[in-house]
């Protein structure tokens, strides 16, 4: 048994089977329970580990459908429309699920209807732990069951009782209008939604893909070879659906569900959409060496978890590859962007950039990271400025020795090491941009190009003016070293 | 290996590395070797010969065009006129480095090369409008960056063997005979050129696969348009390296507006001091 505390009072919370069947219940005090029961064996709840626990699970019923939900505390919804009969039927779907779960060392019991109500009011109160309700068969099914199942609000349950009201199957016979005008329009809803003559609108626990493709095995599979096999022929299906529907992979999900529970899951992402089955599969095989199978596993989906609309004919691009037009057609190279996702794949998609100018006149934030293919972008940056080849990603310190005010420097040290300057440039000086927040754009910096004897050429400059200017803080200006040139 | 066949290594479309023998178009002649004696210098020329034409690869039958720096004198010091496309060159060096091969990338992609330049690096990044300053816009420069200079060698390997890109630069220290080997076949199979910075203060035992290698160092700017101040930059050129190619010093300028290198003309004749650095003479 399972306690939680309630205003002080330590109550029973759940009971398991034995339990029960000695006369505890939810919500008995746990004192009288421990008098009832000496051998009690009582345990606090742990709501959130729990709640963990459910989440856990309806991932991983998404061996069976993409579309899962936990509901309440103690149920998973799984929307099986039109994949039972991968697992050989609802009943064996059902029995496999239910052995599983036995597995895992849990109690369940299972219901599949045609609606979500009556789905749960069968595996609620229902008896035996499969229940398979053909369709149209709500309403025989659940007559007999008491209006508890029907989701209600205590106090309505209450109500209905007291009226003697304590199955289902007169409510169902009842107008929706009548019971709405007696208990309130929630009750009408549920019997309505229970029997499927509304609909009932709930949200999965991830959106579902909107191409999965899925293989089941009679016997789990583990080796890379047998994964890397699964990979290749989920691919080739994936791509014929994507087709289909004239898309193109972004981003792929490839999910293990192992026979001991649990679920393996790579996911890999395209710079542009695609459908090459051979491309997907190689993106697959490149990564899932990663992944861990344990004793194996006995189904293994692919989801497209974004895609993009791609016209039917690739092939055309493939004119536009060479000649003057290279440049623009980057993004449209088809072999092009295999190479950047293989790359991608292995050292991250982040990984891969091309720059592009950005209007702004501090190093640092003249150069805007774009995605490697994307349309050439327009601008440039202002070839007139010296700008250097290197520039350091945090600008270093330097000791400076200079004729103050603007003079350049003479000497300098940078990482213990002196140069002297034998020419320099500058100071070009380059304001804080007034338009950013204060203190975010920093101070009026001079930089000066400087050449040391051996002739390494650095970019130097000065953090502050010894006069500072009209709102900068006033002290003193500090020297830093931000890039090479050639 | 028998003396008819050469042996090309391709990679297949799945990846694996995989070894091919190909007759050549005309068989080469027999040698025969005198048994216990030293073989003849005549065969021993003929071997060379052959040798040669297994190291450097159907050249002239491609068309490529070498990739040049613009500078005739360069160019003459160098077997196929430039640096020869379809190979690995390594280039030891900071900040000068960096800029020649930039402009070497912007010159490969002004001959009409298609594909972009692809740029691996371990650490930071180049700074693009620096780049752009020596002919690299940024519209077909990708960058990518690895954790480790294993996945640098890796990225540069899987580019060349695409045969999409334009250039392959790579910037690592880390880079051993095999590592260098197999870059060179593969820039040689896609005939893509791959270019290799390395700044590493200890460069000694590295990419003896390469082609060609290079020490570029910044050397004292040129005379300044006006005023004191800093001229046009200068790159001390100087070629460690080269397959059938003498060892030589040069100073190169890079002039911004043109965009192009120009040979730099000191007092002392180059010719009579060979050994000499362009730094060592230029302060003389």
């Amino acid at each position: 048994m399972l306690w939680e505390s309630e205003r002080g009072t330590q109550r029973a919370a759940r009971v398991c089977r034995v339990a029960a069947a000695l006369g505890l219940a939810p919500g008995m005090r746990l004192a009288d329970a421990r008098a009832r029961v000496p051998t009690l064996e009582a345990r606090p709840l742990d709501a959130e580990a729990d709640a963990a626990g459910l989440e856990r699970l309806t991932a991983w019923c998404e061996r069976y459908s993409p579309w899962v939900a936990g509901d309440g505390t103690d149920a998973i919804r799984l929307d099986i429309t039109g994949v039972a009969h991968l697992f050989g039927g609802e009943e064996a779907l059902a029995g496999d699920l239910l052995a599983r779960l036995e597995g895992f060392g849990l109690t369940a019991r299972l219901a599949i209807a045609p609606t979500p109500g009556a789905a749960w009011a069968l595996a609620h109160y229902g008896d035996g732990k499969i229940r398979i309700v053909p369709e149209g068969g709500a309403r025989t099914a659940l007559a007999a069951l008491p209006v508890a199942a029907l989701r209600l609000e205590e106090d309505v349950v209450a109500d209905l009782l007291h009226l003697g009201l304590t199955r289902i199957e007169p409510l169902g016979q009842m107008p929706a209008t009548a019971l709405a005008a007696r208990f309130g329009p929630a009750l009408a809803a549920r019997v309505d939604q229970v029997m499927g003559r509304r609909g009932e609108a709930i949200s999965p626990l991830r959106p579902p893909p909107e191409l999965l493709r899925r293989l089941v095995f009679a016997e789990p599979i583990g080796t890379p070879e047998d994964i890397a096999r699964a990979a290749g022929q989920l691919a080739h299906d994936l791509a014929e659906a994507l087709a289909r529907a004239e898309l193109g992979a972004r981003r792929l999900e490839f999910s293990l569900y192992l026979a001991a529970g649990g679920i393996e899951r790579i996911t890999v992402g395209c710079a542009r959409p695609s459908r090459d089955a051979a491309h997907l599969r190689r993106l697959l095989e490149e990564r899932s060496g990663g992944l861990a199978a344990g004793f194996g596993a006995d189904v293994i989906t692919l989801a497209a978890t974004a895609s993009e609309r791609l016209a039917a004919r690739q092939e055309d691009f493939h004119r536009l590859a060479s000649g003057p037009a290279a440049a623009a057609a980057l993004d449209r190279d088809p072999e092009l962007g295999l190479l950047i996702d293989r790359l991608g794949n292995r050292l991250g998609v982040q990984n891969l950039l091309r720059a592009a100018p950005r209007e702004s006149h501090l190093p640092e934030r003249a150069v805007r990271v774009v995605a490697p293919l994307s349309p050439p972008q327009g601008g440039g940056w202002d070839g007139g400025l010296a700008r250097p080849v290197r520039l350091l990603a945090a600008p270093e310190p330097v000791e400076v020795m200079a004729e103050v005010p603007d003079g350049p420097p003479i000497r300098f040290r940078w990482r213990g090491r002196g140069h002297r300057v034998a020419r320099a440039d500058g100071p070009e000086r380059l304001a804080p941009e007034w338009w950013r927040p204060a203190g975010a754009g920093g101070r009026t910096r001079d930089y000066y190009r400087l050449e040391d004897e051996n002739g390494t050429r650095f970019w130097i400059y000065r953090d502050g003016l010894y006069t500072p200017a009209a709102g900068e803080p006033d002290s003193e200006p500090r020297w830093y070293l931000h890039g090479f040139f050639a | 290996m028998s003396g008819d066949e050469t042996i090309e290594r391709r990679r297949e479309s799945n990846g694996m590395p995989r070894l091919r023998i190909v007759a050549p178009a005309a068989p080469a002649p027999p040698v025969r070797m005198r048994p216990g004696g030293a073989p003849k210098p005549r065969v021993l020329a003929a071997l060379r010969r052959r040798v040669e034409a297994i190291e450097r690869p159907r050249l002239a039958g491609t068309g490529a065009t070498a990739l040049s720096l613009g500078v005739a004198a360069i160019d003459r010091a160098l077997p196929d006129n430039g640096l020869r496309p379809a190979g690995l060159h390594e280039f030891l060096g900071t900040g000068g480095a960096l800029a020649l091969v930039a402009a070497l990338a912007g010159r490969r992609l002004a001959q009409g090369a298609a594909g972009p330049v692809l740029w691996c690096l371990e650490r930071g990044l180049p700074y693009p409008p620096g780049l752009a300053a020596f002919g690299l816009g940024p519209e077909r420069l990708i960058l990518a960056r690895a954790r480790e200079g294993r996945d640098v060698l890796w990225a540069m390997e899987e580019a060349l063997g695409s045969g999409r890109a334009a250039l392959v630069v790579g910037e690592t220290r880390r880079l051993d005979w095999t590592a260098s080997r197999r870059l060179q076949l593969a820039a040689e199979t896609s005939a893509t050129p791959a270019l290799l910075l390395n700044d590493g203060a200890d460069a000694g035992a590295a990419a003896a696969g390469a082609l060609t290698r290079w020490r570029v160092a910044s050397a004292p700017s040129g005379p300044a348009a006006h005023g004191p101040g800093i001229g046009a930059p200068r790159l001390a050129l100087e070629l460690l390296r080269a397959r059938g190619a003498t060892p030589g010093a040069w100073l190169i300028e890079w002039d911004h507006a043109t965009h192009t290198f120009s040979l730099v003309t000191l007092l002392v004749d180059r010719e009579s001091e060979p050994a000499a650095t362009p730094n060592r003479r230029a302060r003389a």
